[in-house]
């Protein structure tokens, strides 16, 4: 256990196997940090601080988990990553470009066939088929051949047979594994997900982290998952833990 | 990515949403409907008013002069293809019998009113003759058509000649009832048609200045009433320098009648303006209710990568498949709406008119401006929608749809720009269109200011003294981004438009409804000697007239005004208008036969305008009506000099009135005291109202003992006319309960939109512990209140507009309903309070939780 909670951040190996792999990691290129990034709301007349000074380091085809209790400014740090709100202090940076002087449209032609989503609340178009949910990505990034595309993945999560219904004809579960083929469907670069599990049931939650690790290993993505489930953070290759607004630890290694 | 791709996918947003994009679609469709069917019940009422009114005029367009006819006149017929037309005389002249009558104490000569005429003649209504022979076959060979009257006064029977001129005509006919002979107070005489060669012959035509010529004018039979106005129009413009020629369409037949259109006119551009806002509050509610369920799914495909202009195309392509179901769905009940009300109101229609199944103009005026007002209504919430922000997908509550005030005060400002000028479009009256577009502006900021006094308000805490869920109601009025503003103001603009109609409507139907007075007279009396007038009075009374009335008159001539003589005044005229300089007034006015009457007390229909009645002791006062005053250029002051019999009279013109000519009642342009003309030579003009199937036996008493009055018998006419103002009334109520109808559903609508989100704080309440009937009763005061300032604002607004309306547009008398934005308030209140409390329980009913997890 001891081995494996390495953290990541710079301190002096102790021994020689791990300054080895210290210097390993660090020649994989950081796809996705950030750096002091802060972010407050209004509260009525005063501000809460949400965010408070978070430096990180996505790797690429690393799967970072951040984890906390809610209030803990989990689903706030996701948001910034994902370029849909803007820090007060702090920037993030994608392949060491800095995404600040992007500005909202900007943002959405970064993210467009880049960024991939899998969202607690499912988040499916529900005026669209479940094969229309898995193209709309494809589309709006100009895929190619990208009905073959989303077919293929609709099979790979088991529902090849139902992608001609809607949303409300699906279960909580199926609907899950939909929007888990939109999200890779496009062999997007980043995932992020948000509390993927959160309004299933236990047996339809291990489905889906099944189906979400399958994925994930053929495809290599680099993802950062917010839960505050431990099952699902066992998963990652590192925990972030959030306290308050502020990392309080990272721990966990980096799978190859 | 390209437009087709977005487009496809705006289509695809309908899927899925069927129940509320129904909804939706029916709320622009009812706007839509408004906008068409006050078209096309406007101008099919037009219409109507057209098919009857030009019969009052015997034609569609008349043009009359006591002048030779312009030279020019033949050039600028020639230029209106499709035009009938008939040639019209009219002359008073004494004709003679040539034999002694059957008891040889009748008269016999009389002055009679000659009319020569065309074989086209009547262009429109229908002449009845006895026997039933076309006129032209009766006036051919020197054959004359005599009114009855006449017959009876010179013992003169089918067959008999009658002297008209140096000519002798033979009387083949009697004429019963004459579609254009309206102005019965000014007749001089019974009625004798000649045709125009028998006229030629007469050597009558050298009495020139007596003569009034007409040119009887008709379209083609499927012409509309704007055509017929626009070629009344283009002939008075072409006509304007050259004489005095008269120009008259259909609505000008009578005075009566030209009020009571012109005014139903200008309540049918409001009308068309209320259906515009009412649409354009329809397409707002409708474009800002879809816009807001659609941000989810906004600020997903923000996430996956559209940017703000993508946004923007779908949500405009949205909009406008929306506006386009509901702008077909709203035409095609529009259309229906208007077919059902001439069903209703068949039998009130004129026989002839029909309302085609789609008459072009209206609709696709309605298609349009339902379009229009769409998109515009939608700026606001359309821009709004594109800046939805992605982070919106990630929370776990749902966003409402956040408008900056600068895009509110923007979007806001378009739209009224495009009201005012599409009000201006529709009404073709600035005036018209600048107080309903500022009415509505100024209640708008009212409601406003009004809106944020009551949140702030509601924000200080409030005493516990009060009810828990009156106190819970005012909380949740008082929270941050309350769209209770929004509803506020949609109620408020909703009550505004529909209660200003109502109230112009009532204005106008009560005018309507006075403009014949119910015991208004029906016969008219002529040439009752001085000393007849008593027994008269006696006769009617005793076959039980109603109100005989007399009044005397003295004829005499204009001599000098000012002290300058008139025939210099007239040569002035005649110089000025050769020259086309102004002062070319007229010649009639100064050269006829002037009928002056006298008594101390003006006539019942006369308004004292300027000066004071006998205020002057030393000299001869009269009293000129203010048009005639005009005509003759004299003011208060001058001194009129009038010749009668030869004997000069010097007046002094002391006041001015104005005559309500509507009534049908005896009236003169010059009334002078008492004591001046009292022993001049004079006859008596009457008027009684005769009961209902005795006019016949008492014309015949009348006529056996005063055989030298004539008698005219003005039921006909009045009958027409009351037809005429209950059809008008009539229409005006249709449109009315239309715009009303359209009205509530629109008001339906934004409560309904408001009602959605106050289920989930039903569902909290209840969870919080609240007993099912404190948070109906939360809920029901929150509405309440917005319900009554909503009413309060908007019906104070209307009651202003209304005023304004009917003072300066329909040119009514009236003070502003005072009562009515109170009973707004009331109404509206208690209204809102029971939707609210309808939507609140629906929800109730389902446990708290499933409300609570579905928001």
């Amino acid at each position: 256990m001891a081995e494996k909670q390495e953290a990541s951040s710079p301190v002096a190996p102790r021994t020689a196997a791990h300054a080895a792999h210290a210097a390993s990691q660090s020649a994989v290129a950081v796809r996705l940090a950030c750096r002091g990034l802060s972010r407050s709301h209004k509260s009525g007349a005063s501000r809460l601080e949400v965010l408070s000074d978070v430096d990180l380091d996505v790797h690429a085809g690393e799967f970072v988990a951040i984890v906390g209790p809610s209030g803990s400014g989990k689903s706030t740090l996701l948001a910034l990553l994902a370029g849909l709100d803007r820090p007060d202090r702090g920037e993030v940076l994608w392949d060491g470009q800095s995404l600040a002087g992007l500005d909202e449209d900007g943002l959405a032609r970064w993210r467009r066939g880049r960024v991939g989503f899998v969202f607690q609340s499912f988040q499916l178009f529900g005026h669209l088929t479940a094969r229309e949910n898995v193209l709309l990505p494809l589309d709006i990034a100009g895929v190619d051949a990208a009905p073959t595309r989303a077919d293929k993945l609709l099979k790979e999560v088991g529902l090849g047979a139902r992608g001609h219904h809607y949303p409300s004809q699906l279960s909580g579960g199926e609907q899950q594994r939909v929007a888990l083929a939109r999200a890779f469907a496009g062999a997007p670069q980043l995932l992020l997900a948000d509390e993927p599990t959160g309004n299933l049931d236990p047996a339809n939650g291990r489905a889906i982290l099944e189906q979400f690790a399958r994925l994930r290993a053929e495809y290599g993505t680099t993802v950062v998952l917010v839960t505050h489930d431990r099952d699902v953070a066992a998963l990652a290759d590192r925990r972030v833990h959030l306290e308050a607004g502020r990392v309080v630890r990272i721990e966990g290694h980096r799978a190859p | 990515m390209n437009a087709a791709f977005l487009l496809r996918l705006a289509w695809r947003e309908g899927r899925g949403a069927r129940g509320r994009l129904t909804l939706l679609v029916l709320g622009i469709a009812v706007g839509v409907s408004a906008v068409v069917a006050v078209g096309a019940l406007g101008a099919g009422l037009r219409q109507g008013l057209f098919l009857e009114a030009r019969r009052l005029l015997a034609a569609d367009v008349a043009l009359s002069t006591r002048d030779p006819w312009p030279a020019e006149l033949d050039g600028i017929l020639a230029a209106e293809p499709d035009l009938r037309s008939a040639r019209v005389v009219e002359l008073p002249t004494v004709v003679a019998a040539k034999d002694a009558g059957s008891d040889g104490a009748a008269p016999s000569s009389r002055l009679v009113e000659l009319k020569v005429v065309e074989p086209a003649y009547p262009l429109r209504g229908d002449l009845k003759i006895d026997p039933p022979v076309a006129l032209e076959t009766l006036l051919a060979d020197g054959g004359a058509v005599i009114s009855p009257d006449l017959g009876q006064m010179l013992g003169l029977r089918l067959g008999d000649p009658i002297a008209v001129g140096t000519v002798d005509a033979t009387v083949r006919g009697f004429v019963l009832s004459e579609p254009d002979r309206t102005n019965f107070a000014l007749s001089l005489g019974p009625r004798v048609f000649v045709g125009h060669d028998t006229f030629a012959q007469s050597g009558l035509e050298q009495f020139g200045s007596r003569i009034e010529s007409k040119l009887l004018l008709a379209l083609p039979d499927g012409a509309t009433a704007d055509e017929a106005r626009a070629l009344g129009l283009r002939l008075r413009a072409a006509l304007a320098d050259l004489g005095r020629v008269r120009v008259n369409t259909w609505a000008d037949a009578q005075p009566s009648v030209r009020r009571g259109i012109e005014r139903v006119e200008s309540f049918l551009a409001l009308a068309a303006l209320l259906a515009l806002v009412l649409g354009a509050l329809a397409a707002a509610l409708a474009a800002r209710s879809w816009l807001e369920s659609r941000i989810d799914s906004i600020a997903l495909s923000k996430c996956l990568g559209l940017e703000r202009r993508h946004v923007l195309i779908s949500a405009v392509g949205q909009v406008l498949i929306l506006a386009l179901l509901g702008g077909l769905l709203g035409t095609v009940l529009g259309v229906l709406a208007v077919r059902v009300a001439v069903a209703s109101f068949r039998d009130l229609l004129p026989a002839g008119l029909s309302i085609p199944l789609i008459e072009p103009r209206p609709v696709l005026m309605g298609l349009a401006l339902g379009l229009g007002s769409a998109l515009v209504a939608a700026l606001g919430p359309l821009l709004a929608a594109t800046r939805v922000p992605p982070l919106a997908a990630l929370r776990r509550e749902s966003a409402p749809l956040v408008m900056p005030r600068g895009l509110v005060r923007g979007s806001a400002m378009v739209a009224l720009a495009a009201l005012f000028v599409a009000a201006w479009v529709q009404s073709s009256s600035v005036e018209l269109a600048a107080l309903f577009t500022g009415g509505l502006v100024l209640s708008a900021l009212v409601l406003a200011l009004a809106a944020r006094a009551v949140l702030s308000l509601a924000r200080r805490a409030p005493p516990r003294a009060l009810p828990a869920p009156l106190r819970w109601g005012l909380a949740s009025l008082a929270r941050p981004e309350n769209p209770a503003r929004g509803a506020l103001l949609a109620l408020g603009i909703g009550v505004f438009a529909v209660l200003s109609l109502v109230l112009v409507e009532r204005r106008l139907l009560n005018e309507l409804a006075n403009a014949l007075p119910v015991d208004a007279p029906n016969a008219f009396m002529l040439d009752v000697q001085r000393d007849q007038w008593p027994a008269l009075e006696q006769l009617l009374l005793g076959a039980g007239a109603v109100r005989p009335q007399s009044a005397p008159m003295v004829v005499g001539r204009l001599r000098a005004i000012d002290g300058r003589d008139v025939r210099t005044i007239l040569a002035e005229r005649r110089d000025a208008r050769r020259e086309g300089r102004e002062g070319g007034g007229g010649r009639w006015v100064l050269t006829r036969e002037q009928r002056l009457t006298f008594g101390p007390n003006l006539q019942a229909d006369n308004v004292l305008l300027r000066g004071a009645l006998w205020a002057d002791p030393e000299r001869a006062e009269v009293s000129v009506e203010e048009e005639y005053a005009e005509d003759l250029e004299v003011d208060l002051g001058s001194v009129i000099v009038v010749d009668v019999q030869g004997v000069p009279i010097e007046l002094v013109v002391t006041s001015i009135r104005s005559v309500r000519w509507e009534s049908l009642a005896i009236n003169f342009f010059m009334h002078v005291e008492p004591g001046v003309l009292d022993n001049a030579p004079q006859v008596r003009v009457a008027t009684a109202r005769l009961p209902k199937g005795q006019a016949g036996a008492i014309q015949n008493e009348l006529r056996a003992a005063f055989p030298n009055v004539t008698l005219i018998d003005v039921d006909e006419l009045r009958e027409k006319l009351a037809v005429l103002f209950a059809r008008l009334a009539s229409g005006v109520e249709a449109l009315g309960l239309l715009c009303v109808a359209a009205g509530v559903l629109v008001l339906a609508a934004a409560m309904a939109a408001a009602g959605r989100e106050r289920r989930r704080e039903a569902g909290l309440l209840r969870a919080l512990g609240a007993g099912r009937w404190s948070a109906l009763a939360s809920l029901a005061s929150e509405y309440a209140l917005l319900g009554a300032v909503a009413g309060l604002v908007g019906g104070g607004g209307a009651a202003v507009l209304a005023y304004a309306l009917v003072t300066r547009i329909l040119e009514l008398e009236g003070g502003p309903a005072l009562l009515a934005p109170l009973a707004a308030a009331g109404l509206l209140g208690a209204l809102a309070a029971a939707a609210g409390s309808i939507a609140a329980a629906l929800a109730l009913r389902r446990p708290p939780a499933e409300v609570l997890q579905q928001g």
